[in-house]
C-alpha cells in the first residue's frame, strides 16, 4: 500500500490553487485591489477579468487574492495560536495527578462556551473589528481541543519506560516534553491542526461577513459576500465566487486531516 | 444505581454548573471590562467631553473599583435584572424576550433538522458504503460539510426566494402570523442545518462501520437475530454515542452560526441583538448577552454530557 492517498492528492490539489493565488498577491494582483473603474462596473467573467467586476468596477480576482491571504494568514495563525497553548496545556493535563487534571480539564472545556463570533463581538466592540481580535477568538476556542488531543495521546507516551530513563538520565521536563513526548504524539496533532484550520476559515469568513474581523476597505471574503449579496440577482458570481473559494480551503484542510488521519495511524 | 448515588452525582453536576456559569461570567466581564479600553469612551466616540465621559462613568458605574462592578452585575444576574440598554434606553429583558422567541426556534428547528437527516443518511451510507451510491453520499457530505453555512443561506435566498419566490427572502412578520413567521425561519434553519447534517451523517456512518465487525454484531448474528434487530438493539445504541459527543459540540456551531445566517436574512434575533450591540458599542447588552449565549452553551452541553453518561452503561457508577 504504497500508493498515496486519493484524499490527500485531492487535498492538496484544493488548497494548492488558494494558496498560490495567495502568496501571488504579495507580490503582484492582475489590478489594484481597491482600483475603481466605474466604465467596467458588474462586468462578468471574461478574459481580461476573469473573476468578473463589482459595481465600483473592482476586479473580483485582485479582490479575492487578497481575501484569500488575509483568510490563510488568519486561519493559520489561529490554529498556531490555539496548539502553542493547548498542547502544553494538554501535556501538563496527562502528567498531572487526576485530582489536578480534572478541574484543569473543566477550565479548558469551558472554553467552548465561548465560540469565535462571541469572543470577536466582545473584541470589536472594544477596539473594532481586527484580524488580530478574529485570531485571537478562534485560536482560543481551538485551545480545548488541542489539549483533549494532548493529553489523550500523551497519557500512554508518558507511562513508557524511555520517558522515564530520559528523566533518570537528566533531562528535565521542557527537554522531555520537546525531545520525547512531542514527536510521538505529533500524528494526532498534525490530523487536528489540517481540520482545526479548516474550521478556522470557516470562522474567519463568518467574523469578516460580521465585520468583526479585518475591517474594510482591506478585502474579505466574508466582507465581500456581505458587500455582495445585494448584487446576487445582477450579478451572481459576485456571491458564487468568494464562497466557493471558501468552500474549496475548507475541503481541502478536511480532505487533508482525513487522509493524513488514516495513513498516519498505520 | 440507588436514589442516594443519583442524588449525588445530580448534586455534583448541579456544583460544576454553578462554577462553570461564574467563570463564565468572570471571563466574560474580563474581556469586557477589565481589558484596555474605555467601555464609556466606545460608547460616546472620539469627541466626547469629559464631562460626558464622566456622566457616563457615573450611570455606567464605571468610576467604582473592578471588583465592586463585578460583584454589582453578578447580584443584578442573581436577581434577573439585566441592564438597560444604553442605545435603546429599554430594559436588556424586554429586548431579550422578543429576540429569544426567533433563536430558540431557529436553533431547535436546525438541530432537528440535521438529526433527522445526518442520523438516516449516516445509516444508510454505512450500508451502501461499497457501492458507487453509497461513496457518493460519503463525497457529497464531505463537500457539504466544508460549505460556509451562511453562504449556503445566500445560496438558498438566490434559488428559493428570487428564482422560484417560493420563500421571503428576509425579514420576520412576527409570530402572530404563524404561518409566515415559520416560513420565514425555513430557509435560515436549513442554511444553519444542512452543514451540521453532513457532519453528523459522516459521524454516524464511520461509528456503524466500526461497530459492524466487532464480536457482540457476530454473536448477535449466529444467534440468528433479524438485521433490523440487530441494527436497532445492537449496532445503533452504540453508535449514538459518538454521534451525541458530537451533537454536543455542535450547539457551539449552530449558536455562533446563528448569529451569522440571521444576519443574512434579516431576522431581528439574538444574532442580530449581538450585531448591533457590537455596532453601537452598547456594553451593557453586550455583556448580558454574551454571558446568556454562553451560559446556554454549557447549560446545553451539560445536559448532552449526563445524556451520555445515561446512555452509557460503562459510565454508570456500580
Amino acid at each position: 500500500m504504497n500508493r498515496p492517498d486519493p484524499r490527500l492528492l485531492l487535498g492538496a490539489t484544493c488548497l494548492a490553487g488558494p494558496i498560490a493565488l495567495a502568496l501571488l498577491s504579495l507580490a503582484w494582483t492582475p489590478f489594484a485591489v481597491n482600483g475603481l473603474d466605474i466604465a467596467h462596473r458588474l462586468l462578468p467573467p471574461d478574459a481580461a477579468h476573469p473573476f468578473g467586476t463589482d459595481g465600483f468596477g473592482r476586479d473580483l480576482l485582485s479582490r479575492s487574492m487578497a481575501g484569500l491571504r488575509a483568510t490563510i494568514a488568519t486561519a493559520l495563525a489561529a490554529t498556531g495560536l490555539g496548539a502553542a497553548i493547548g498542547i502544553p496545556l494538554g501535556i501538563t493535563i496527562a502528567a498531572s495527578h487526576e485530582r489536578r487534571s480534572a478541574p484543569l480539564r473543566r477550565l479548558a472545556d469551558l472554553v467552548f462556551a465561548f465560540p469565535p463570533v462571541l469572543t470577536a463581538a466582545m473584541l470589536a466592540a472594544l477596539w473594532g473589528g481586527s484580524a488580530a481580535g478574529a485570531v485571537v477568538a478562534i485560536g482560543a476556542f481551538d485551545v480545548p481541543v488541542f489539549a483533549r488531543i494532548a493529553a489523550a495521546a500523551a497519557l500512554p507516551v508518558l507511562a513508557q519506560d524511555f520517558i522515564a530513563a530520559s528523566r533518570l538520565a537528566g533531562r528535565g521536563p521542557l527537554g522531555v516534553l520537546w525531545w520525547h513526548i512531542l514527536p510521538n504524539i505529533a500524528a494526532p496533532l498534525i490530523v487536528q491542526a489540517s481540520l482545526q484550520a479548516g474550521i478556522a476559515v470557516l470562522a474567519e469568513a463568518g467574523l469578516t461577513y460580521l465585520g468583526f474581523g479585518l475591517p474594510p476597505p482591506a478585502p474579505s471574503l466574508g466582507g465581500m459576500l456581505k458587500d455582495y449579496q445585494s448584487a446576487l440577482g445582477a450579478a451572481p458570481w459576485l456571491v458564487l465566487i468568494p464562497g466557493a473559494l471558501v468552500t474549496l480551503l475548507v475541503l481541502g484542510c478536511n480532505l487533508l486531516g482525513d487522509g493524513l488521519r488514516d495513513r498516519l495511524a498505520r | 444505581m440507588d436514589a442516594l448515588t443519583t442524588l449525588r452525582s445530580f448534586a455534583s453536576r448541579l456544583l460544576w454548573l454553578a462554577l462553570a456559569l461564574l467563570a463564565c461570567s468572570a471571563i466574560t466581564f474580563a474581556i469586557l471590562d477589565i481589558l484596555p479600553g474605555d467601555p464609556a469612551r466606545a460608547m460616546l466616540g472620539m469627541n466626547a467631553t469629559d464631562e460626558a465621559l464622566t456622566a457616563l462613568h457615573a450611570k455606567l458605574g464605571l468610576d467604582r473599583p473592578p471588583m465592586m462592578q463585578y460583584l454589582a452585575w453578578l447580584d443584578d444576574l442573581a436577581h434577573l435584572r439585566l441592564g438597560t440598554s444604553m442605545t435603546y434606553d429599554i430594559p436588556v429583558a424586554q429586548l431579550l424576550s422578543g429576540r429569544l422567541a426567533i433563536t430558540l426556534p431557529l436553533a431547535a428547528g436546525a438541530m432537528t433538522i440535521a438529526l433527522s437527516l445526518g442520523l438516516p443518511f449516516g445509516a444508510i451510507a454505512a450500508r451502501r458504503r461499497h457501492r458507487a451510491d453509497g461513496v457518493m453520499l460519503d463525497a457529497a457530505a464531505q463537500l457539504l460539510q466544508s460549505v460556509p453555512d451562511f453562504w449556503l443561506g445566500i445560496a438558498l435566498v438566490g434559488i428559493f426566494a428570487l428564482h422560484w419566490r417560493f420563500a421571503p427572502s428576509g425579514g420576520f412578520p412576527g409570530w402572530a402570523h404563524p404561518a409566515a413567521a415559520l416560513g420565514a425561519l425555513v430557509l435560515p434553519a436549513l442554511a444553519l442545518a444542512l452543514p451540521q447534517a453532513a457532519v453528523l451523517m459522516r459521524v454516524m456512518r464511520s461509528a456503524l462501520i466500526s461497530i459492524e465487525p466487532q464480536d457482540f454484531i457476530r454473536s448477535a448474528r449466529a444467534r440468528g437475530l433479524s438485521p433490523a434487530r440487530i441494527f436497532l438493539r445492537h449496532a445503533l445504541p452504540h453508535a449514538l454515542l459518538p454521534v451525541l459527543t458530537i451533537a454536543t459540540m455542535q450547539i457551539s456551531f449552530l449558536i455562533g452560526g446563528a448569529v451569522v445566517v440571521e444576519t443574512v436574512f434579516d431576522l431581528p434575533g439574538l444574532g442580530r441583538m449581538l450585531f448591533d450591540a457590537v455596532g453601537n458599542h452598547d456594553l451593557v447588552v453586550l455583556r448580558d448577552l454574551v454571558l446568556l449565549v454562553a451560559a446556554a452553551i454549557t447549560l446545553l452541553s451539560m445536559l448532552a454530557e449526563w445524556l451520555a453518561t445515561r446512555l452509557d452503561p460503562r459510565g454508570q457508577p456500580r
